[in-house]
């Protein structure tokens, strides 16, 4: 035992484990980019994570197509297309009422677009372990990607970047529970805080929680972020599909349904720049 | 197989290409659907590497290896690859000075690899028993059936090669 404890190899391990330690302490006050031993071998293996990723996308079209036939599939694209563009009308539309009605400052959400800076990301591998369904993107700082970003879909909100490699980085989803999000009901405007919760990320599903008793939010509502964090006013968290008292009687929680259909995302779209994201960088 | 006895590379060199697929696999999107509870076959990997090649094979395994997964899961910073060195090391050790490399102390040094890498994998949630209870604990259960397979596999692509060589 003593042997083993003076070996020059025990040694060596000692060492790499310190560097690696301090190098993640560093890293962990600073944030941002990800460890360079991560960053190579990221790098390394993003080619073949991207073709195994492609080849799974064409499996799994090829299986679906097989299963469900062409036309069926079609339809049913068509079908979301539809939804999006119902969900995003019904977004703008209680988004002009309120302006009318209430506050003539409160800006529209295409209005709000304008500043946006996109960037097109797809998705080369998911961590499978994860409840929380983060995955990586074949976008990173050589892109103009940056931590906090924030990451959607037409559909709605998928989450941020947490972590940036030179050329991949890795989403955190609002299916996590690491995440925390200013969120209001896009119709009443009463507010809360949307939460993952992993019994309920593996069917797509979120929670808002803090809800006031008196609130009047009801099913089917839409959900949008309320602005002020890492992520721009108005984009659709996802729709209340039920609600209840929470264990402390003290406040309402919803359950969501995510707008954006985080389990089975490809392509998305990182927003690099909106006005007002400075100023919390 | 210790650290005095030469590791045969052609072992080692087949072993990883498993190991790389293994990894592609794990965490390709879609490829086994969308599961909410995947073991970690990467720490049952680490485990193996240190068991059949030796403290300093496991070592340097479980180095890339922790690295490659710290690459692609989200908030864990370098947690992978201290851990995963750490334990492909220490399971080298383990075979070479406290046990034998069979598969009745696989059972043992795999429980004990789940159960350091889990607790610390809570440890990182900020010691969150909620995701523990519904989520982690599960993680870890299967990950240790995983684990056993995947020991087979190793030990079969060893043997086949040890027998090669005697012959």
């Amino acid at each position: 035992m003593r042997f083993f404890l003076k070996s020059r190899r025990f040694k060596i391990i000692c060492g790499v484990t310190a560097v690696l330690l301090t190098v993640s302490l560093v890293l962990g006050i600073f944030g941002g980019s990800m460890t360079p031993q991560a960053g190579i071998v990221g790098s390394v293996t993003q080619p073949f994570r991207s073709f195994a990723s492609y080849v799974s996308d064409v499996f799994s079209e090829i299986v679906t197509k097989y299963n469900s036939g062409d036309e069926l599939l079609k339809e049913n694209e068509k079908l979301q297309k539809r939804v999006d563009e119902l969900t995003s009308q019904v977004v703008d539309y209680n988004e002009i009422k309120k302006d009318n009605e209430y506050l003539r400052d409160f800006l529209k959400l295409k209005e709000d677009n304008d500043d946006f800076l996109f960037e097109k990301a797809t998705l080369i591998s998911r961590d499978n372990s994860d409840s929380g369904y983060s995955f990586t993107v074949n976008k990173g700082s050589v892109n103009g990607i940056s931590q906090y970003d924030p990451v959607i879909t037409s559909s709605g909100l998928v989450g941020y970047i947490s972590e940036v490699g030179p050329g991949f980085s890795k989403v955190t989803t609002i299916l996590s529970e690491k995440i925390s999000i200013g969120a209001l009901d896009n119709r009443t405007s009463d507010v809360g805080v949307v939460e993952g919760s992993c019994e309920i990320s593996e069917n797509g599903k979120t929670l808002m929680k803090h809800l006031s008793r008196s609130c009047s939010v009801a099913l089917n509502d839409i959900i949008v972020t309320s602005g002020g964090g890492i992520f721009p006013k108005g984009l659709a968290i996802g729709t209340i599909e039920s609600l209840e008292t929470s264990d402390d009687q003290t406040s309402i929680t919803a359950t969501l349904k995510t707008s954006a259909d985080i389990l089975d995302v490809k392509d998305v779209m990182i927003i690099t720049y909106f006005d007002g994201q400075k100023s919390i960088k | 197989m210790n650290r005095n006895s030469k590791n045969d590379e052609i072992a080692v060199v087949s072993v990883s290409a498993m190991y790389f697929v293994l990894y592609i696999l794990q965490y390709t999107d879609n490829i086994f659907g969308n599961f909410s509870e995947f073991p970690q076959l990467m720490l049952a990997a680490t485990v193996c590497a240190g068991m059949f090649f030796g403290d300093k094979y496991g070592a340097i395994f479980g180095f890339v290896i922790g690295a490659a997964v710290d690459a692609v899961s989200a908030g864990t910073v370098s947690y992978n690859t201290v851990i995963m060195l750490l334990i492909g090391y220490f399971c080298g050790v383990a075979v070479e000075y406290f046990i034998n490399n069979n598969f009745k102390s696989v059972f043992l040094v795999m429980l004990a690899a789940v159960i350091v890498y889990f607790f610390g994998i809570y440890a990182l949630n900020g010691f969150n028993s909620h995701l523990f209870k519904n989520h982690t604990f599960h993680v870890a259960v299967i990950t240790y059936i995983f684990s056993i397979p995947l020991y087979a596999a190793v030990w079969f692509i060893v043997n086949l090669r040890k027998n090669h060589l005697r012959k």
